[in-house]
């Protein structure tokens, strides 16, 4: 179980996040939605440390953290229970495919090189990358990366995988392989917290939908509740504008 | 017994090319000196300017601010003023010490004490040559690595020994190079203060048959096969680099 409660954080006079609460529960997809700017990206930085906000608890399992005073040693272990994927993919340019599975198992969980090796590439064929163990990253496809990456991100076997606009910086024809996998991925039960556009991912995957709008959670609920019946104006004009409910179509 | 190594003597005007190849043969017998002119220079300012990269790059306190006002004061001076500056800061008090302690008399005498002030002066300009070099180098892995080493449960010092100084190597590697052939050929620099290497050599030769351009050719000829081959090693390093 993940649980955030009260966190805030401002970049400069900016802030971004003013008080969210999320509840998380153990095999469940949360789709966060919302306007660019909404702070949703921040959320997910933040679970990670890639952001220290500036106030706040954060839960994960069994282990507690206040955000702000979170010493080195309690960042390592939230990051060692959490694994992210980048809407930029991030693979390792200087390791090929297998080996940017292999290296948080090798070096940061201390897996023996050869069990590391088989668990990357079973999560590489899971990913059907099985003809691209020895691929450089500027070898792969955009699509293609991305499935590294959440090879790599599943291979660590985290408590939760933070899926940080996973498709926004792909082509579109290539959007679709990397849903497939996030869909397989979701149906292991592997706890997912993923921020996207995607609407259709969220409708058919989520199991709770979470609509953010200028730093705090307008609504949230099962995604038949928000994507056919929202109670708040705000979601209601971001859904239509997403969904391209126009009185006049172009 | 001079015209045995340059057969026609100062009154000849033409260009005689065995008179080069007799600068040459000077000039090459002080190839180690200008090789260790440029390498322990090289080797110095690696060793000293990419921990002030990094202090630089990471903004340690203190230690960043500091070598980032030293670098950006440095970073202006010509070569041959740290040359000449360095050879008088040394030896000026060194000469004052000698009167009063034998050390000092003992160092101000030493053989080739000049060669010495030489090291130090181009070691200087190659860290702060070589400092910005690094600094660029880490500054090309851009920050996606980094979280993505974080995101994985790596610490920093891990980030940086598997991911992050690979890569920023193979970007560095071949502009060590163009920063090594700078050393080769700014080393010549040393003969304002006396040193005896390739370029000194070629011109205590024409000391003695007056043939002043042919030892400058000699001795561009042994510098321009020097960097042809750092910059064909280079090509090979890069390509090795490359690969990923």
């Amino acid at each position: 179980m993940i649980q955030v409660k009260g966190v805030r954080k401002s970049f400069g006079k900016n802030e971004v996040l003013k008080g969210v609460d999320l509840n998380v529960k153990k095999g469940e997809v949360v789709v966060i939605l919302g306007p660019s700017g909404s702070g949703k990206t921040t959320l997910l930085r933040c679970v990670n440390f890639l952001e220290i906000a500036d106030d706040g608890d954060l839960t994960i399992g069994d282990l507690s953290v206040r955000f702000k005073h979170a010493t080195k040693k309690e960042i390592l272990r939230v990051r060692r229970r959490t694994a992210m994927v980048f809407q930029n993919y991030n693979l390792f340019n200087n390791k090929n495919a297998i080996e940017n599975v292999m290296e948080g198992l090798v070096t940061a969980r201390k897996v023996p090189a050869a069990d590391a090796y088989a668990t990357a590439k079973k999560e590489l064929d899971k990913v059907g990358l099985s003809d691209k163990y020895d691929a450089y990253p500027s070898q792969l496809s955009g699509g293609q990366q991305q499935r590294v990456a959440i090879a790599r991100a599943v291979s660590l076997n985290p408590e939760v995988i933070l899926f940080d606009e996973p498709t926004s910086a792909l082509d579109p024809e290539l959007v679709g392989e990397v849903l497939a996998v996030m869909r397989a991925v979701a149906r292991e039960g592997i706890t997912m917290i993923v921020v996207t556009h995607e609407m259709s991912f969220a409708h058919d995957i989520a199991d709770h939908v979470v609509f953010m709008d200028a730093g705090v959670i307008v609504e949230e609920g099962t995604p038949k509740e928000i994507f056919t019946n929202p109670r708040e104006a705000r979601t209601k004009q971001f859904l239509d504008r997403i969904l391209l409910k126009y009185d006049y179509s172009i | 017994m001079f015209e045995r190594f340059c057969r026609k003597g100062a009154e000849s005007v033409a260009f005689d090319v065995s008179c080069v190849w007799f600068s040459f043969k000077v000039a090459i017998r002080y190839l180690h000196v200008t090789l260790f002119l440029s390498v322990i220079p090289l080797a110095l300012g690696v060793a000293l300017g990419t921990p002030i990269a990094v202090c630089r790059k990471f903004r340690v306190r203190i230690a960043s601010q500091v070598a980032g006002a030293l670098i950006t004061f440095l970073k202006g001076i010509p070569l041959v003023l740290y040359v000449l500056i360095l050879n008088f800061m040394i030896l000026k008090p060194l000469d004052k010490l000698a009167e009063y302690s034998v050390w000092a008399d003992k160092l101000r005498l030493m053989d080739k004490i000049e060669y010495y002030i030489g090291i130090i002066a181009l070691s200087a300009y190659a860290t702060v040559v070589i400092s910005e070099t690094m600094r660029s180098a880490l500054n090309s892995v851009p920050d996606g690595q980094y979280e993505a080493c974080f995101s994985i449960g790596l610490t920093r010092g891990q980030a940086l020994r598997s991911i992050v100084i690979p890569q920023a190597l193979a970007f560095a590697v071949p502009v060590l190079c163009n920063n090594f052939i700078g050393l080769i050929k700014g080393s010549s620099i040393v003969y304002v203060i006396g040193v005896l290497d390739i370029l000194n050599g070629a011109m205590t030769s024409a000391q003695i048959n007056y043939r002043f351009l042919e030892a400058y050719i000699a001795a561009a000829l042994i510098y321009w096969v020097l960097c042809i081959s750092v910059e064909r090693a280079s090509w090979i390093l890069e390509k090795r680099f490359k690969k990923r």
